[in-house]
């Protein structure tokens, strides 16, 4: 299950929002707040089950909805501090507001090293062009997919071993070990796969590439076949090619990948 | 947990052993020659032979009668290939969706005797995967609620090729401890090999290869339990007290009397190991006294046992179970196991719908139990008989709440 909190003072565009993100996002909890303190309140609550995701606009009513609405840089903080692993999506209509455009530059990009999505309400308007709404569910669907397989991964594979052996000795292979529990793992293997397949053509391609790290992907027609094991044929044509590929594709740790 | 990098090592490993059916390929951690595989290496050829003669054993029991399954999808060798290193066991498929098995290269059993035991009690389990895959392949969507099925199944003919093996005692920690555990609980799925065992017992492989063969694809193990048994004119779920069902009647209590000679579900080394399932409470009752439980609850296909020890001056005892809402909507079902002194079971009897309260939102379940001479002591089995919901907007049948008491006479 997906959790969604949409910090938006318009009622019309947090429906439209949220009636888009349910039509087009399986198992998802959809929160909403059209305040600050309402937003601070939906935040401090679920500490304990953060949200994945918080789309916020700039300019909000600190109190009630229709009061005078000022920029807020207190609910993406408050987001920030609360819930560092979600995805923040900064809406406005105020484009070029030297405060907004200070607040990502200097809170996002400088202060803590990630980037925003920033997305601006005026896109709407731009004929020709996808939505707002288009965009946030594609980004919504590539960074919470992403974040989904990411997690099964590493609550199966050794990702974190990988990337220190890698790292320090660059013998991509040898020396990564397992942490072995006896039991088998047929299901979680299973669940892994069937999770990858279905989420596929949404995943970035960071993501895409530490998959293809560990398991073969074949894409036929429209149908994604994610498999641990390579067919023999398969085998002797990578042993083929085994040395260029080593040298054309440096090895980096999802770590590396991810800025972390 | 899987090492990253489990392909590149699979891929290097330089020796292969053939069977009739399977073909391994491993290293050795001390090669005559050349460079040792370390961690994924094999001590010796004992293990590879231990794991060629279990797969091959598997594959005999699930192609001849009375199983019969149909064969595994295997590459143009016809073979199933089996990998050894240093990974838990899995079993997984390649491109071509044909189904492949890791095997550990090492074990951490303290003994080799152990080591070999635990070696051929995986490898059927892992082999066994092979042979389900076919039906339903472990990365459909439509799987995923059988994963217990598959596990149990799996545990199940860990027992029946490696007959005497007592690895699958590993899993029956929990089975023991904790009988509220839901059956079809995903966090729990190896002790389902007890009811698959329950299951073969009672009703023969037949039974359950037609639940995994011949239930649709959206068909959930439960549905297809319940829709197999009624073609044998029997009842899989049921909280009804004059219907013996299978789960309830059956399952919930036979286990509980493993030194029971005449109980399919006998297992005296299981008992030896590990005693009785556990019992919520234990009471002793004598005449003119009364035993209560405050309140208890149980999940979805699970159960929990009472036991009352009687005085010799008790000749008879009413025990009363309220539950929550009318008695004849309830999913909660209560029988009472009579045991004599030799511990067996004299006879069973359900406690029957009596009454409900005037606003219906509590019933009573109730029997009034005759106590000869040569009764040691009553158990109590209340067993959830409701079902995990399977659409959206219905409920679990969790947390159905109870409360037990019982007068002496």
């Amino acid at each position: 299950m997906y959790k969604i909190l949409i910090v938006e003072d318009d009622t019309l565009t947090v429906s439209t929002l949220k009636k888009r993100i349910i039509n087009n996002i399986p198992q998802v909890q959809v929160d909403t707040a059209q305040t600050v303190l309402a937003a601070h309140t939906c935040l401090q609550e679920s500490v304990n089950d953060p949200y994945h995701a918080i789309i916020i606009d700039f300019k909000l009513p600190y109190e009630n909805v229709g009061d005078h609405d000022e920029v807020d840089e207190s609910v993406c903080g408050l987001a920030m501090r609360l819930m560092p692993n979600a995805l923040i999506i900064h809406i406005t209509a105020w484009k070029d507001d030297p405060h907004i455009v200070r607040h990502l530059e200097e809170v996002h990009e400088v202060q803590f090293g990630n980037k925003a999505i920033r997305l601006w309400k005026l896109d709407v308007d731009d004929p020709g062009t996808p939505t707002v709404s288009d965009k946030i569910i594609s980004t919504l669907r590539a960074e919470l997919y992403g974040q989904r397989v990411m997690d099964q991964l590493r609550s199966l594979f050794n990702l974190e071993g990988r990337a220190r052996f890698s790292s320090s000795s660059g013998n991509r292979g040898r020396f990564v070990r397992s942490v072995r529990t006896g039991h088998s793992r047929t299901h979680e293997l299973g669940s892994v796969t069937r999770e990858i397949a279905a989420c596929w053509p949404h995943l970035n391609q960071d993501v895409k590439h530490q998959v293809r790290m560990i398991f073969s992907v074949r894409e036929i027609e429209n149908k994604v076949i994610v498999s641990l094991f390579r067919s023999p044929q398969a085998q002797r044509s990578a042993a083929s090619t085994e040395h260029i590929s080593e040298t054309s594709s440096p090895d980096k740790s999802f770590g590396e990948l991810r800025g972390e | 947990m899987i090492s990253p990098d489990v392909w590149d090592v699979i891929s290097t490993l330089p020796n292969q052993i053939q069977s009739e059916h399977f073909i391994i390929h491993f290293g050795d951690r001390n090669p005559p020659r050349g460079r040792g595989l370390g961690v994924n290496g094999v001590r010796d050829r004992v293990l590879i032979l231990t794991y060629l003669k279990a797969l091959e054993g598997l594959y005999r029991a699930m192609t001849a009668p009375p199983w019969n399954w149909p064969l595994p999808l295997t590459d143009e060798s016809k073979k199933t290939r089996v990998y050894v290193c240093d990974e838990d066991p899995a079993t997984n498929y390649d491109e071509n969706n044909i189904p492949c098995v890791l095997l550990p290269s090492r074990s951490d059993e303290p003994t080799s005797h152990g080591e070999l035991l635990r070696a051929a009690a995986e490898a059927v389990h892992e082999a066994t995967h092979v042979f389900t895959f076919t039906h339903r392949p472990h990365q459909e969507t439509s799987s995923k609620p059988w994963i217990w099925f598959d596990e149990g199944l799996a545990v199940l003919m860990e027992t029946m090729v490696s007959a005497g093996n007592p690895d699958y005692f590993r899993f029956l920690q929990n089975w023991i401890d904790m009988p509220e555990c839901s059956l079809d609980d995903p966090d729990e799925r190896y002790q389902a090999g007890i009811f698959l065992n329950y299951l073969h017992q009672r009703l023969g492989p037949e039974f359950i290869k037609q639940v995994w063969t011949q239930s649709d694809l959206g068909e959930g193990p439960i549905e297809a339990l319940e829709r197999f048994s009624a073609l044998r004119n029997l009842t899989f779920l049921s909280a009804n007290p004059t219907v013996q069902d299978l789960f309830g009647s059956g399952y919930c209590v036979d286990p509980f009397f493993m030194w029971d000679h005449r109980s399919v579900a006998m297992a005296p080394d299981i008992f030896f190991r590990f005693g009785e399932r556990a019992i919520s409470q234990s009471f002793f009752l004598a005449s003119n006294t009364k035993s209560e439980v405050n309140e208890d609850m149980l999940d979805h296909l699970s159960c929990r046992y009472y036991r009352f020890n009687l005085a010799s001056d008790v000749s008879s005892v009413k025990i009363d179970m309220l539950v929550e809402g009318p008695c004849e909507e309830t999913k909660l079902k209560a029988e009472v196991a009579i045991v004599d002194l030799e511990r067996q079971r004299e006879r069973i009897v359900a406690l029957k719908r009596a009454q409900n309260s005037p606003d219906g939102t509590a019933g009573l379940l109730s029997e009034n139990i005759t106590v000869s001479n040569g009764i040691h002591h009553l158990v109590l089995v209340v067993s959830n008989c409701g079902k995990k919901a399977r659409g959206d907007g219905e409920m679990h049948d969790d947390g159905k709440s109870f409360h037990i008491s019982a007068v002496a006479q």
